[in-house]
């Protein structure tokens, strides 16, 4: 009996009986997927940069003839491809008499950093969703008493020439396997534990 | 004034003597049965150390192997009842020698429970917020509050009713009806208290249709009834041969008809819920596909239900058939009861409540070895209990380690 | 071979009544119990062994503490300054761990826009960064479910989504996080009321009184809850040293955590971290009771559904379609 128990006492001290589950470490994930930044930053003036120049709108505007040309045709603006739904002109949102300002649906221009007053011309119930709030993020406060709500404008996460939004890399998976037991080593020497 | 005190202090003192004597068979029995014990505690300070983590269980499966034994485990508690009844309500015979027997196993069952329930807490040094008045006990709303007020009241109304009538006899004094009777009767309805709330602790929940179901109550009595006495049925033989503790086959037939009747019953009923899941053929019956047929192509648990249905099918037959004098017929029932009840009502039960989880997730659980040995250790500790319990009561039955004999055995292993 | 056979038979009268007491013990019989005593007590403090390996033992101070709602505000303060303390020594990190009571005419109430959700999981991680969620073992408030369009069986969707770009064409996404329910199921089912419903709605846990039973866990039919399984494990430089009691100060192992609307944050006034990280607007947050607040326009001008209605939990967690 003595004999039973000093072995059994050995066995325990040389600790023959499993071992406890390996922790899988997961990656730290990128500070990128909660960053409150939004989805893109706006053009708030009518300021266009080329070459490392950048100029007014109207230092171009002014002298070239207002055209009323398809989205097709503009060659000086490469970067801008239109795709938002029938509006094929650029003149639909942008003033032709002055390309430092945006345009309503009735002739009166807009401020460029008001452009949500061009939007909401076409888009009225998406626009009272988010002029109460229920469309589009919001940031800070939601207790006004205590402090300033921020509101997203609309292009701070559409482009208004693509309006669509944009599509993107979603953040890691979630782990399914956080331990590696003892007796799954046993069972599978090798086991991909797939972990982002 | 203090010598019913200092008799009673002796008694426990001769009774602690006396549970390290025996034969060499029984220090064998017992060295076994203390190494798993210790291995089963190593197993669980690995646990307390680690965290819950040494276990399979995860967010999806929380509850596994440690619930599943305290369930099936309470059942065994209560069919202690199918004891009492017979001898207390109808003044069976053949069972009262018997009896006590049952009780003291109902005792064990019971700190088993509640060591299952302790190793599956995962703050154990906080125990005490448990406790009425000093804790903060959410009763009567939690239906975990009443099984802890339950079990608890239920091994203590057991531990009296046999202490009291073990001593008396050690006395050898006549134990007074008024003394023991009303608890016996409490008991008896304490019995099916405990395993109706510990069905309901599973069938509350909204969140796991598999287990919301009214029948979950009657079906845990009715398989407690069969998987009990069963267990007794084996346990008697060993006592008779291992104690030279006579016992008649009346008593052992007389339970043969108990499991009889409540088998039948366990399996109609079970028949009822595999009826209500799958022809209705709702999403609420997931759990019950993975548990017989596999879900979405995990199946790890349709071996077992299928391997536990079999048992209890060859069990129901073997007790059908005529009685026969030879016991070895009804012994591989009864033993094939025990473990198909055991899978039927533990893992069978409790893990498929969980998969898939509430959001449609199917996450499989496997025991760790660490998980194993902790539950062998509870076992074995139970065992340790009841084989020190039944040291000592078969003396006193049979009037031999009493107050004015000397009554001891060879000391040396 | 019986126990009782040997001297059962010969009660020999003539001892003393105790004669255990004065039974004769050879000398070699004294050696050989001892070496089973001795041996035994060996392996007793061997199975014991691995005890040795535990950190962060338990102070008696720790062990009485009272539970969240039974402390003077000096007992709370002590408790917080030991936590502020805790998480200096592990982490190095001072942080500042407060007590945030629900304000006055408050309930809070969430929408989710279903149309918007593009599955992108920015909430999923700013939830882990703002509340000091264990990373390994990982442990995430917010599940996304990617859905096939056509149908709302969760058994068809996944969260192990990981394509190039989200959101997929064949797809919708569907988060679930704690719902904060009227009706909690959890709060019930908890044995030591470690977890209970505050005035303002959130169903808080108090991590030094919870006992780790998981109860709460399997009454919860929205899988909101998690467990500590092992000692939480976040990098230092991802501490958020702005902590509360009730919300995302560092959990110990062995209880049991949850969404809580960034009760920290909500109770003074700001908007819950993963409100701000959503990329598309999708998540709405407000105060239910304010008939001009953002979730009270949901209510009035959306159609909103809940997550498995019948299981009559109320949940202040509203879906919403708008296109």
């Amino acid at each position: 009996m003595a004999v039973v128990f000093l072995v059994l006492a050995i066995s325990f001290i040389v600790d023959i009986w499993g071992e406890p589950p390996k922790r899988v470490i997961h990656p730290t994930v990128d500070q990128a997927n909660f960053s409150q930044k939004p989805a893109r930053t706006p053009a708030l003036n009518p300021i266009y940069v080329k070459d490392g120049y950048s100029y007014r709108c109207n230092d171009c505007h002014s002298v070239l003839e207002p055209s009323d040309v398809q989205k097709s045709y503009i060659s000086a603006h490469p970067d801008v491809i239109l795709e938002h739904g029938a509006n094929n002109y650029c003149t639909t949102c942008h003033s032709p008499d002055n390309r430092e300002r945006l345009l309503d649906i009735n002739g009166y221009d807009v401020a460029f950093d008001q452009s949500h007053k061009s939007c909401l011309q076409c888009h009225g119930p998406i626009y009272r969703d988010w002029e109460a709030g229920v469309h589009g993020r919001m940031n800070d406060y939601w207790d006004t008493e205590r402090g300033p709500t921020r509101k997203l404008t609309c292009v701070e996460c559409h482009n208004p020439h693509q309006p669509k939004f944009p599509d993107m890399q979603p953040s890691p998976a979630p782990n399914i396997n956080n331990y590696i037991s003892f007796l799954n080593q046993l069972m599978t020497s090798e086991e991909s534990h797939a972990s982002r | 004034m203090f010598r019913w005190l200092r008799d009673y202090l002796y008694f426990l003192w001769r009774c602690f003597i006396l549970s390290f004597n025996g034969t060499p068979m029984f220090y064998g029995w017992m060295t076994v049965l203390t190494c798993l014990t210790l291995i089963g505690l190593n197993a669980y300070c690995k646990q307390l150390v680690h965290g819950l983590m040494m276990t399979g269980m995860t967010d999806h499966v929380s509850w596994g192997l440690y619930i599943a034994n305290f369930t099936y485990l309470v059942g065994m508690a209560a069919a202690a009842v199918m004891l009492v009844i017979p001898v207390y309500v109808y003044k069976n015979k053949d069972l009262k020698d018997v009896v006590i027997f049952g009780e003291l196993f109902a005792i064990v069952a019971i700190i088993m429970c509640l060591l299952f329930v302790l190793v599956d807490l995962g703050r154990p040094d906080r125990f005490w917020h448990l406790i009425p008045i000093i804790g903060k006990f959410n009763w009567p709303i939690s239906m975990l509050s009443w099984d802890v007020v339950v079990l608890n009241i239920y091994l203590l109304l057991n531990m009296h009713i046999c202490g009291y009538l073990l001593y008396m006899r050690y006395l050898g004094r006549k134990p007074s009806a008024w003394l023991y009777t009303p608890f016996v009767f409490i008991s008896i309805v304490w019995a099916v208290s405990i395993h109706t709330v510990t069905a309901f602790l599973l069938a509350g929940m909204a969140s796991r249709p598999f287990w919301n179901t009214a029948i979950m109550g009657p079906r845990f009595i009715a398989s407690a009834f069969a998987a009990g006495p069963a267990v007794i049925v084996l346990t008697i033989q060993v006592i008779r041969k291992a104690f030279n503790y006579h016992i008649s086959d009346d008593a052992i037939f007389m339970l043969r008809r108990i499991i009889q009747v409540a088998l039948l019953i366990s399996i109609f009923l079970f028949g009822n819920e595999v009826f209500k899941e799958f022809y209705t053929g709702s999403l609420h019956n997931a759990s019950a596909k993975y548990l017989f047929f596999g879900l979405h192509g995990h199946a790890k648990l349709v071996p077992w239900i299928w391997a536990a249905l079999a048992m209890n099918t060859i069990g129901l037959i073997l007790l059908m058939l005529p009685l026969s004098k030879t016991l070895w017929k009804l012994n591989v029932a009864c033993a094939l009861l025990v473990v198909g009840i055991w899978i039927e009502k533990g893992m069978g039960l409790i893990i498929p409540g969980f998969i898939p989880s509430p959001l449609g997730e199917v996450v499989e659980y496997t025991p760790t070895l660490n998980e194993i040995l902790v539950c062998v250790g509870i076992i074995s500790f139970g065992l340790l209990l009841y084989t020190i319990l039944l040291r000592l009561a078969t003396p006193i039955l049979k009037g031999k380690f009493h107050i004015n004999l000397k009554y001891t055995d060879k000391m040396q292993s | 071979m019986h126990p009782d056979n040997n001297q059962d038979n010969t009660p020999s009268s003539s001892d003393h009544s105790d004669g255990f007491m004065n039974t004769k013990v050879s000398r070699r019989d004294f050696l050989k119990r001892s070496a089973v005593v001795g041996t035994g007590a060996a392996a007793l403090v061997a199975a014991m062994s691995p005890l040795r390996l535990l950190k962060d033992t338990l102070t008696a101070e720790e062990f009485v503490q009272k539970h969240y709602k039974e402390m003077s505000s000096e007992e709370l303060d002590r408790v917080l300054k030991r936590i502020e303390r805790k998480v200096k020594e592990r982490y190095g990190v001072d942080a500042e761990v407060k007590d945030i009571k629900p304000m006055d005419g408050v309930e809070y109430v969430y929408a989710l826009n279903l149309s918007r959700c593009n599955g992108s999981r920015r909430c999923v991680h700013a939830c882990v960064n703002e509340n000091n969620q264990s990373r390994s073992p990982e442990i995430q408030y917010i599940s996304v479910f990617k859905m096939p369009k056509g149908t709302f069986d969760m058994e068809q969707g996944t969260r192990d989504y990981n394509p190039e770009t989200v959101p997929e064409d064949d797809s919708f996404y569907l988060p679930v996080q704690c719902f904060q329910c009227e009706e909690p199921p959890c709060t019930k089912a908890c044995p030591v009321e470690a977890t209970w419903q505050e005035k303002d709605g959130i169903t808080v846990i108090d991590y030094d009184w919870c006992i780790g039973c998981r109860y709460c866990e399997a009454a919860c039919p929205y899988w909101a809850r998690r467990f500590n399984f092992a000692e939480p494990n976040i990098p230092k430089e991802r501490i958020n040293p702005s902590m509360s009691y009730l919300s995302n100060r560092p959990r110990p192992k062995g209880v049991v955590e949850k969404c809580h609307f960034c009760l920290h944050r909500t109770r003074e006034g700001k908007l819950p971290a993963c409100l701000e990280a959503c990329p598309t607007g999708a998540r709405i947050f407000g105060n239910i009771l304010d008939p001009d607040s953002e979730v009270s326009y949901v209510l009035k001008n959306k159609r909103v559904f809940v997550l498995k209605e019948e299981a009559g939990t109320l949940p202040r967690f509203f879906y919403f379609f708008d296109k």
